[in-house]
């Protein structure tokens, strides 16, 4: 019978101090940016419940049902989107009010005993393009008096916080990634040291760069594999908790709910390869650059 | 295959070891590099292997000068080259199976083929038996044959041996010159570092004499 035999690692890394401490900070490291990270896309949730993403200003025109007949309704939409600023223009669908009030009523009312208002949705690049008193007196020849609802003040002020919220998440991410590779170069250099004799024999033998950085790349991806899972799990199961702990739409319906997509729990899950992958690449940057300096 | 041109070598700013060495060493040659310690051999040995480069003159390996040479040729250069170091060089932390076998898994040789030419190669220096040990528990003579089995078992083109029978018996040292004799025979150039004057008078080659960092070319012994 063969006995199968596992092939020995030359550079003994296993035995490095940093064999915890590789874990240990790119651990914490998941941990702060799953955290992080879902906390901003729970908030972009938040924030595309009250739709107030993006870049675009908006305003809703609600018009008189005695006039807004089919032509009239079509004359003003080709009005507005001629308005300097204005980037579009749409009818608001039945079902969508009906969707939006539905938060009101608890439901589905009947269309014959609340009969549905006509509204436009206009957006722009600014406020500016949107003043309520300008528009009225544009559209008062094509279709009456209307009403001009624009995004309030408050909203404004809570875009501008999204917006701010999540600038810092990515500076956050940046510096919680720049720790983690300064970590990762600082202890594949003080590796190379102590193996320092073992590569050069290695190099004597004939060992390409590449050869001893495989060695090195692969430890270091165990390493923050063994990490970071753990660390990623751990902010999981807290943002499930705390997610849990919030309101949902049963108890205040006027609130948008807290919580996140399929596409979002996967993104976050991948966040632990994704520290792998980048602590992988830093150490082998490292060993090359490292080795190139030798003789 | 190897030339030296008026090489000389220091280590740091400290003061020249090796001065003006002047040598050519034809494909399929052997010699024997000898003096007395502290006569520069260690060190012109670790220019053959290239583990420095000189700090002066013109060394060219394999038809290529080696200060010009890429890191990638210098790798290519040194799997050529076979190495009994003098204190062993072995990997501690690696069976004596595994120590030996690291030039061939380097150059991606097949496992089944690497395992039949270490076993093979171990049964002849007598260290079959010892193929999971790992060299802390080994003899100093143990030791050198490992070391002897992995500088040999990629069939290099130039073999460089500083001293390496220092630590065995007669038998044994003999044993293992034969093996280089043979493989000098198949086109290995051979440089064996020595203090043992027995050896050139029983498988004579050209004698090359070191003296405080200067070579001179002597007669068989």
């Amino acid at each position: 019978m063969v006995r199968w035999r596992q092939r020995p690692r030359e550079v003994p890394l296993a035995s490095d101090p940093s064999s915890s401490f590789v874990p240990t900070i790119i651990g914490a490291m998941v941990f702060l940016s799953t955290l992080v990270l879902g906390a901003s896309l729970a908030m972009e949730g938040v924030a595309d419940g009250w739709q107030i993403t993006g870049q675009q200003y908006r305003a809703t025109i609600e018009m008189s049902l005695d006039s807004a007949s089919e032509e009239t309704v079509a004359t003003s939409i080709e009005v507005l989107a001629q308005l300097p600023g204005i980037t579009r223009v749409r009818l608001v669908g039945d079902d969508e009010i009906l969707e939006t009030i539905e938060a009101w009523t608890g439901g589905r009312p009947d269309l014959d005993l609340l009969p549905l208002p006509v509204l436009i949705d206009i957006e722009a690049l600014s406020p500016d393009a949107l003043r309520s008193d300008i528009i009225e007196q544009i559209l008062e020849e094509t279709a009456g008096a209307v009403t001009v609802y624009v995004e309030p003040q408050w909203l404004l002020a809570v875009r501008s916080t999204v917006g701010t919220v999540q600038l810092v998440t990515a500076l956050m991410l940046v510096i919680i990634a720049l720790i983690s590779v300064v970590s990762i170069v600082y202890v594949t250099r003080t590796a190379l040291s102590i193996h320092q004799d073992t590569i050069e024999i290695m190099h004597q033998i004939g060992a390409q760069d590449s050869y001893i950085a495989i060695q090195f790349q692969n430890q270091s991806l165990l390493l923050a594999l063994m990490g970071g899972v753990p660390g990623n799990v751990l902010a999981i199961i807290i943002m499930v908790i705390l997610m849990r702990e919030l309101p949902g739409s049963a108890e205040a319906p006027l609130l948008p709910a807290v919580s996140l997509g399929i596409r979002e729990w996967l993104f976050l899950g991948a966040l632990p390869v994704i520290a792998a992958l980048v602590a992988m690449v830093a150490a082998r940057v490292t060993v090359i650059t490292s080795l190139g300096r030798m003789p | 295959m190897i030339r030296f041109e008026n090489v000389g070598l220091r280590y740091g700013s400290g003061p020249e070891v090796l001065h003006d060495i002047d040598l050519t060493l034809e494909s399929g040659s052997g010699h024997y590099l000898v003096g007395p310690t502290g006569a520069g051999k260690t060190s012109l040995l670790s220019l053959l292997y290239l583990g420095r480069r000189p700090t002066r003159g013109l060394l060219t390996m394999f038809g290529q000068d080696v200060a010009t040479a890429t890191r990638s040729a210098l790798t290519g250069f040194r799997r050529r080259i076979g190495v009994v170091f003098q204190d062993y060089n072995l990997l501690d932390h690696l069976s004596a199976f595994d120590n030996v076998a690291l030039p061939l898994r380097l150059v991606g040789t097949d496992p089944d083929m690497v395992r039949d030419h270490v076993h093979q190669l171990l049964e002849w220096v007598g260290l079959d038996t010892m193929a999971e040990v790992k060299p802390p528990l080994m003899s100093g003579g143990e030791k050198q044959r490992v070391a002897v089995a992995r500088a040999v078992i990629g069939q290099p083109d130039v073999l460089l041996a500083d001293e390496p029978t220092g630590n065995l018996d007669e038998p044994m040292a003999d044993r293992l010159m034969m093996l280089f004799m043979e493989l000098n025979r198949h086109g290995t150039t051979l440089v064996i570092a020595t203090h043992n004057t027995r050896l050139p008078q029983r498988f004579p080659h050209p004698v090359l004499h070191l003296k405080e960092g200067f070579l001179k070319a002597g007669r068989p012994w």
